[in-house]
């Protein structure tokens, strides 16, 4: 899906938390939105996500304007995934996916395609199988996030949002979830863009990265071009070290304490 | 999913249909079963024909135009109560919402109680008064609930139900101070306010059952957006739900069903809080099960109350309200206990 941003800008009150963003996603890319805390990066993805209302400038997807389009025509479009996973509901892992059918369904819940066979592939995918009957207040965090990838799944979008999904898994659980939604990027051809806090791994998942600071966009291009050590500094406040990942080769910081510059 | 709803709708049908002729047999004329249920029988078509009548005219007489009103009544106003409890705990995602959570249940007293205290009972309108009064009252409530909690369009369920309790408050204190200085008309006023069903004819039924059809036909349809509201609003919205508009709906329908019931019966309380938790409890928390369960267990309920309200210290007739909570708090803590120990174990 064609995702094209023009000079997006939110206020809240007088205060702008967005101005001047603009930039345009390929269809198939991985794009991912950086910056510290309080930059906008939450903010933009709600932008993208018809959650919220531009003040002025544009989201077009596809060509379509996100504040003409309905809420169900969105969720048919875009699926996204919050940092906070699914709430301990006593549904079933079954019910739940299936819940991801909602925007496919009409009035009387009848669904356009069949889901049956839908749910059992993606069940297989993600080793939900033996899950199925549980309920979802029963599963681990990490169990729990692959339930929510599962339900996005169901809903067969053209776009896929994430909002720091990382957040509150172990490194295990980071790159599990990191890996399932690159194949399923890579396999269903569907567009990612991530709000990421943990620069390593958007520097290994993001085929390009968005930087913002206070509101604004700092810059933007592919990992190699935007890690580097003066940007970093200039927005986090930290210098980082530099280096090359071996196998990969992308670029990956490495944290100093005490390299604060304190003015 | 349809499997269980077809076993419990076809249990809860059962007992329900069980429960109105054993509610009918008994009182201060017992009936026996045997007799009771072949009037009931005659009464419907086609079979009708097939039943001889071997009863007296006063059986008859007793059983379809004293108790089978109240019967009548006792199953819709129960059914609506349980129905809005579920809605309003389904919308504002929270274990202690009901029915009289946004203050409709004190809205509507004020309005019956100013009627009762000026002596209006069959002014303008005969019998119909103090209903009609109420209902105006609930629905004003609403409107002065909705008003303080909207912010830019949007509600927000904290401040929704933060307004609730402070106009519940209010006209609380308001109903108190009707009663207080009320002299001759207290008995009336407290009975009403604690749920009563005695000496209605058909027509109160009348009252509540569009709003019983036309809300349960409506919350029906909503059941898979209530499902996604407990995932969280903003999860919902993501999934396609128009969050404000359903918002808005499932609380005018379940008030409209709260002040229905309240504007011919009282509060009776404790049915909208109970049983949809009861139900959870019995068969998880799927909307498109339990909205259809909780008319058929809610009307249950408030029939046997009304029965042993009418049985227990007969002639002298208990407060509805008084054992709807005597009898469900213990089997609600009963449940509780249950459930605790199927999770442990």
């Amino acid at each position: 899906m064609n995702v094209n941003v023009q000079d997006l800008r939110k206020l809240y009150g007088n205060q702008a938390v967005l101005d001047g963003v603009q930039f345009a996603v390929r269809p198939g890319e991985c794009f991912g939105i950086i910056g510290p805390n309080g930059s906008g990066k939450s903010t933009l993805l709600k932008m993208l996500s018809g959650v919220e209302r531009a003040d002025s400038g544009h989201v077009h997807l596809n060509g379509v304007d996100i504040a003409k389009m309905k809420t169900k025509q969105i969720a048919r479009k875009i699926a996204v995934l919050l940092q906070e996973a699914l709430s301990p509901v006593d549904y079933s892992v079954r019910d739940v996916i299936e819940m991801g059918r909602y925007p496919h369904q009409n009035w009387w819940g009848i669904d356009d395609t069949e889901c049956t066979s839908l749910i059992a592939d993606i069940s297989y995918k993600l080793c939900l199988e033996h899950l199925l009957h549980r309920a979802v207040s029963t599963l681990s965090g990490g169990e729990r996030q692959r339930v929510a990838i599962a339900k996005a799944m169901a809903q067969q979008p053209d776009l896929l949002l994430l909002d720091e999904p990382t957040t509150f898994l172990d490194i295990g659980y980071q790159m599990q979830m990191m890996d399932m939604v690159r194949n399923w990027q890579v396999e269903q051809g569907i567009t990612v863009i991530t709000v990421l806090h943990d620069l390593n791994l958007a520097a290994q998942y993001c085929d390009r990265i968005l930087i913002l600071n206070q509101g604004k966009q700092i810059a933007l291009g592919t990992p190699a071009e935007v890690i580097s050590d003066h940007l970093i500094e200039s927005v986090y406040g930290t210098r980082p070290i530099i280096l090359e990942h071996p196998v990969s080769a992308l670029p990956q910081i490495l944290l100093q304490p005490g390299a604060l510059p304190l003015q | 999913m349809v499997k269980r709803l077809f076993f419990w709708t076809t249990f809860g049908l059962v007992l329900l249909v069980v429960s109105v002729i054993v509610s009918l047999s008994v009182g201060s004329a017992h009936i026996p079963l045997h007799e009771t249920w072949r009037v009931i029988l005659q009464q419907v078509p086609w079979i009708g024909q097939m039943i001889e009548t071997d009863w007296t005219e006063s059986t008859e007489q007793i059983l379809l135009q004293v108790r089978a009103p109240r019967v009548l009544l006792a199953l819709l106003v129960g059914a609506a109560l349980a129905l809005a409890g579920t809605g309003f705990q389904g919308v504002l995602r929270n274990p202690l919402a009901e029915p009289y959570t946004l203050g409709v249940a004190s809205g509507s007293a004020v309005g019956a109680l100013v009627v009762i205290l000026l002596g209006l009972q069959y002014a303008w309108s005969g019998s119909w008064t103090i209903p009609l009064a109420a209902f105006l009252t609930g629905l004003l409530t609403l409107w002065l609930v909705i008003i303080l909690s909207r912010q830019q369009s949007k509600l927000k369920i904290e401040t929704l139900i933060l307004a609730g309790v402070v106009i519940q408050a209010f006209f609380g204190s308001v109903v108190s101070f009707l009663v207080s200085i009320s002299r001759n008309s207290m008995n009336e006023m407290i009975f009403w306010l604690m749920g009563s069903l005695s000496l209605k004819g058909w027509s109160y039924s009348f009252i509540i059952l569009p709003y019983l059809v036309f809300g349960f036909i409506i919350l029906l349809l909503m059941g898979r957006e209530l499902n996604l509201f407990s995932l969280g609003e903003r999860q919902a919205m993501h999934l396609g739900v128009n969050i404000e508009r359903t918002k808005l709906v499932v609380l005018i329908i379940c008030t409209l069903l709260t002040a229905a019931a309240v504007s011919v019966a009282g509060i009776i309380s404790f049915v909208g809080l109970v049983i949809p938790h009861i139900l959870r409890l019995m068969v998880g928390s799927d909307y498109r099960i339990l909205i259809p369960l909780s008319v058929i267990f809610g009307a249950i309920y408030v029939l046997w109350a009304d029965t042993l309200s009418r049985m227990l210290l007969d002639p002298q007739v208990i407060p509805l309200g008084v054992i709807t909570s005597i009898l469900g708090a213990p089997f609600f803590a009963w449940l509780l206990i249950q459930n605790k120990r199927g999770a442990a174990s």
